[in-house]
């Protein structure tokens, strides 16, 4: 039996066996005769239609028209009568398929490549990706779809959006990368679907073995290859004992979060897509804590128009049936890039011009977003937060845009809702120092603990040599969350929570002891910590939560808080 | 022959070619667009985006049917974002 060890991503345990998704090197294709060739090519073309028809399906079902698009493209291009018949007229000239595609391929490429536009420029990646799939099929390697996956572990180098777009846990058991981490893209995506995963696993393409039998521990990111007969069944009931647990919880999906003191308090749950909200609806949530709508600006090759982020937040609104939804800002920069907005690489993109800082500077842009989300503030309980605010000029700046957005929107007759809130992420640790004058100025807080936690240790959390100094329990943090609680309520406005400590076993008893009213976490967690929260008292635990903030270390705070518990 | 100018900020993306293509596809008989005298296959979303519409840019249209001549000609003088 061996063991690989990896970052704990996503909660679980997986067994089943090993898909390697790699990409397909050159092989060995022996050419027929023209007329076969032929037809070889035809059926690619119907098979990879048949293929792109059911990416169209479920993309639009899962994650909107918009997404789906881009596949309906992909459609046209593949039946295009240049390029299919440019494939035809080189085949019938004698060349093998595999080639005659390659070579067509190549040149439509080519063509949009020296294309003056940007976005046409990056069509050839569409063409390319076609090309590629219609090589695939000819030669008979295998397609990467993960419908047709049955029990899998999927093991990838990393997973792209359009890879995580057809997820589902009826046909992935387990998810394994060699890059990523707790906080990716892929590890969130993981967390919503309810999908155990281990990231950060160098070695996994090269000791995995596709079609081998692997136990995933998504809790302790462990991975065993040809377990043995004990370990398998010990893992086999423990897995059974995971799922009957999950089923426990399930009685909380549908009950107001009270302490045992009568709080209420909110479990919300955090999403990137629109298309999430009614898995976070089924999953219980009592709102949207945290929408990211920076995902609806990636993987494009412009901006959104303001049409349609009015379709997509307007989806969450409608989804969420009354419920609040917080839509974030755009906070692209840092580890986030897209192409179009042109910024520049730069040195520290933690410490540099991302998120608010860029919106501001670009007023027409921001405004869009404003104007999209002040429209669909009629479908539902919108409430607006604004991320990286580091000063109190920053929010003065961004309630004008709104203002001014306001009476646009009057003046054009068009509905919005007035009783929108608009609220701040505190994640900047100046932002928690000067919380008592940044209160006056909104209508609630968000704590962002993964930010707040990286800023006030001086630790990169991409970086893997600084995980063990990268701990929101560290008194240090804990310190300007308290204060930051302490004067949102002063001011009399709620604060809540949408970092990842908001889900920790650790930190819920701490978070209630220091009076927080909301929190934000993924839409598979909401169920335990409503049941955590359940079966605490938050005027009992202030005493527990000021003695933690006196403490020396992280470690030194997890003890307390775990001896407490075990009493 | 009817010629328009392209007023979209974008030019012709991919959204307007494909529904170009879908337009005319089962329309007998070739359908051109003809930009700086050289005519592109509007029936090809390749071709449509592999002429590099900006805005400004004078487009003919070429086709048997005028029906299908006017109905282009309409789409292409009111393209918005």
């Amino acid at each position: 039996m061996e063991i690989l060890k990896g970052i704990a991503a996503s909660e679980g345990i997986g067994i089943g066996r090993v898909y390697l998704k790699v990409e397909a090197g050159p092989s060995f294709y022996e050419a027929k005769s023209a007329a076969e060739e032929l037809a070889v090519f035809d059926a690619a073309v119907l098979a990879v239609a048949e293929d792109l028809k059911s990416l169209v399906e479920s993309t639009r079902e899962r994650m909107g028209a918009q997404q789906a698009a881009i596949f309906e493209a992909h459609q046209m291009m593949l039946e295009d009568p240049e390029y299919a018949g440019s494939i035809r007229e080189a085949i019938e000239g004698g060349m093998p398929a595999p080639e005659a595609v390659n070579q067509v391929t190549g040149m439509f490429a080519e063509l949009f490549k020296a294309m003056e536009d940007p976005y046409l420029r990056e069509r050839a990646i569409d063409i390319q990706d076609i090309g590629r799939s219609l090589i695939g099929v000819i030669k008979g390697e295998k397609r990467f779809n993960p419908e047709r996956l049955v029990n899998a572990v999927l093991v990838a180098e990393d997973l792209t959006p359009s890879d995580t777009a057809l997820l589902s846990k009826d046909h992935v058991k387990a998810i394994v990368t060699v890059v990523g981490g707790a906080t990716s893209h892929s590890a969130i995506i993981a967390k919503t679907l309810g999908i155990p995963a281990v990231m950060g696993v160098k070695e996994a393409l090269s000791q995995l073995t596709d079609n081998s039998q692997v136990i995933v521990d998504g809790s302790t990111g462990e991975i065993f290859c040809q377990a043995d007969e004990a370990t398998y069944n010990a893992y086999q009931d423990k897995q059974k004992q995971h799922e009957a647990y999950l089923e426990t919880l399930k009685v909380y999906i549908d009950q107001h979060t009270l302490t045992l003191d009568g709080k209420a308090i909110e479990v919300s749950a955090n999403i990137a897509k629109p298309a999430e909200a009614k898995g976070a609806m089924a999953a219980g949530a009592e709102g949207i804590g945290l929408f990211r709508s920076e995902f609806i600006f990636m993987d494009r090759h412009q901006a959104p128009s303001e049409a349609e982020q009015f379709e997509a937040y307007k989806e969450a609104l409608e989804a969420m049936a009354g419920k609040p939804v917080i839509i974030r800002t755009m906070d692209i920069g840092g580890d986030k890039q897209v192409s179009y907005l042109g910024m520049e690489k730069e040195e520290n993109p933690f410490l540099g011009y991302r998120a608010i800082r860029y919106c501001l500077d670009h007023e027409a842009f921001f405004k869009t977003q404003l104007r999209a989300l002040m429209r669909a503030s009629v479908f539902g309980k919108l409430r607006i937060m604004v991320p990286m605010i580091a000063t109190v000029a920053e929010v003065r700046a961004v309630k004008a845009l709104l203002e001014a957005v306001k009476s646009e929107l009057r003046s054009e007759g068009i509905a919005y809702s007035e009783t929108v809130e608009l609220g701040i992420m505190i994640e900047i640790p100046a932002a928690a120092l000067k919380s008592a004058q940044l209160a006056k100025e909104v209508d609630f807080f968000s704590i962002g603990t993964n930010d707040l936690t990286q800023y006030t240790l001086a630790v990169d959390r991409m970086n893997a040599n600084l995980s063990e100094l990268y701990n929101p329990m560290d008194p240090a943090v804990l310190s300007l969350i308290q204060m930051t609680i302490a004067n949102g309520h002063a001011a009399g406005i709620w604060v809540g929570m949408c970092g990842n400590a908001s889900g920790n076993k650790t930190m819920i008893p701490l978070l209630l002891g220091m009076g927080l009213d909301e929190f934000s976490v993924s839409p598979a967690s909401v169920t335990e910590v409503r049941k955590a929260i359940m079966h605490l008292s938050a005027t009992d635990l202030r005493a527990l939560a000021n003695e933690a903030l006196g403490l020396e270390s992280a470690e030194a705070v997890k003890t307390l808080v775990d001896h407490w518990q075990s009493q | 022959m009817k010629t328009v100018v392209i007023q979209n900020e974008s030019g012709l993306h991919a959204r307007p070619c494909s529904h170009i293509a879908n337009m005319v596809k089962n329309v007998a008989g070739d359908v051109y667009l003809i930009k700086e005298g050289k005519p592109y296959n509007a029936k090809s979303i390749m071709s449509l985006m592999g002429m590099g519409v900006t805005k400004g840019t004078a487009l003919e249209i070429e086709c048997a049917d005028p029906v299908v001549e006017e109905s282009l000609y309409q789409f292409l003088s009111n393209l918005s974002e």
